[in-house]
């Protein structure tokens, strides 16, 4: 990915706080990572992963092909904040879609690249892995409510792959 | 050199005449004209490095491009400078590269120390510069730090940059009074934070001064040492004395 103009420490520090707002609209699960419990948020969905961090990454990447979409970037924030010196147990961040439904949806309204492809958090706490996303229903909701629907499909598939993947 | 030699002329009027090793402009006499142009030719590669991160940190080109294109030409040229030096006998140029090429990496692992301590130990800088060199380098931020992206960018700082540096302190000034590097290594630490590279830092005002006052308390200490170390080795080195002017220049 090309930034024309990087402010790399400050996106490394907004990484950070999109870390942050992350675990913070966590809704409460047992065994939720720390600030998950404050503030539950029916838009966020959370999981607890049975298999270690490095685990868990390689079973979401297989997971997300075996339900028909594909992972079109990954952001590793927990390399890039490591440049800060904060060191984190472990958070990759996935970009995932399909370049099909893609076009449908940027047919229908091309402000969709505003949450298209869909991201899918993976993080380490206190040697648990978890993972989080938006649910695309929402995402996609906010930006006009039609699209709502096709995200309504997308959140299902959502569910199986993080289900696949946490198992 | 044979090969600047040209017959002289008797013409009094004549403005630019070849006598010898020496270029006359009007009054002006260039001394090893051929030496001055390829000291030239190295301080302007010398400044790749520096001005590459600037100029990525004000949104022109990105850090691969210009380590690609620009980078890794300037030290090709360098070397090949290096070597005509050598083959050419211009000793003021081979030796202050010489000597950059071993005090200034020396100097940089000093600032290195001092940077270190005031990153982790008082939490005065926002990251590590060379690993963010290195991932800006190899172009890839997003999936943070590797050991080839660690590779390049401490390779940049430390290699690159501090001989980069001390190529400027010994082809432009000679060999001086180690402590006169001192204060060339503060307008090297002043440029710094004062040019756009405090935005690829994260904006952080001029003299990092949004991070309070440790930021500009390192960077000044670390170039103190940076200076010390450099001017230090470099006196102690077979550098000639003379000026850049002082050598080339004759009126």
């Amino acid at each position: 990915m090309h930034f024309k103009r990087i402010h790399a420490f400050t996106a490394a520090a907004a990484l950070l706080g999109m870390l942050a707002l992350g675990a913070q609209s966590a809704p409460a699960l047992a065994g939720a990572p720390s600030g998950g419990a404050s503030m539950p948020s029916p838009s966020f969905y959370l999981s607890t992963s049975n298999r270690t961090y490095d685990a868990t990454v390689r079973a979401l990447v297989r997971a997300v092909k075996d339900n028909g979409l594909m992972v079109m970037g990954k952001i590793n924030q927990a390399a890039i904040l490591s440049m800060t010196g904060l060191r984190l147990e472990g958070g990759r961040s996935f970009l995932v879609g399909n370049p099909r439904s893609g076009k449908k949806l940027f047919s229908m309204n091309p402000a969709v690249g505003a949450v298209l492809p869909l991201r899918i958090y993976v993080w380490a706490e206190h040697g648990k892995a978890y993972i989080g996303y938006f649910k695309p229903s929402v995402l996609l909701g906010a930006i006009n409510p039609k699209l709502a629907i096709p995200g309504r499909m997308l959140d299902k598939k959502f569910n199986i792959i993080v289900s696949q993947a946490a198992r | 050199m044979s090969t600047m030699t040209q017959p002289s002329t008797n013409s009094p009027n004549r403005a630019l005449r070849f006598a010898g090793t020496e270029l006359k402009l009007g009054p002006l006499t260039i001394v090893n004209p051929a030496e001055l142009v390829a000291t030239g030719i190295v301080l302007a590669a010398a400044g790749v490095s520096p001005l590459m991160f600037v100029g990525a940190a004000a949104g022109y080109g990105s850090m691969n491009f210009y380590a690609t294109f620009a980078l890794l030409p300037a030290i090709a040229v360098v070397l090949v400078i290096t070597f005509l030096a050598r083959h050419y006998g211009w000793q003021r140029l081979y030796r202050g590269i010489l000597a950059a090429a071993i005090a200034g990496p020396l100097a940089t692992a000093g600032l290195e120390v001092v940077r270190a301590i005031g990153f982790n130990v008082f939490h005065a800088m926002p990251g590590s510069m060379p690993m963010l060199m290195g991932v800006l380098i190899t172009n890839r931020f997003m999936e943070g730090p590797n050991i080839w992206s660690d590779i390049v960018g401490w390779g940049d700082h430390i290699l690159v940059n501090g001989i980069g540096f001390t190529l400027v302190w010994t082809l432009v000034f000679g060999r001086r009074r180690w402590w006169l590097a001192i204060p060339f290594a503060w307008v090297i630490a002043t440029f710094f934070m004062i040019s756009p590279d405090m935005k690829m830092l994260g904006d952080i005002g001029l003299f990092g001064l949004a991070m309070g006052s440790g930021f500009a308390i390192t960077v000044y200490l670390a170039h103190t040492v940076f200076g010390a170390v450099l001017g230090w080795l470099t006196s102690r080195s077979r550098t000639h004395t003379s000026t850049l002017w002082g050598a080339h220049l004759k009126l």
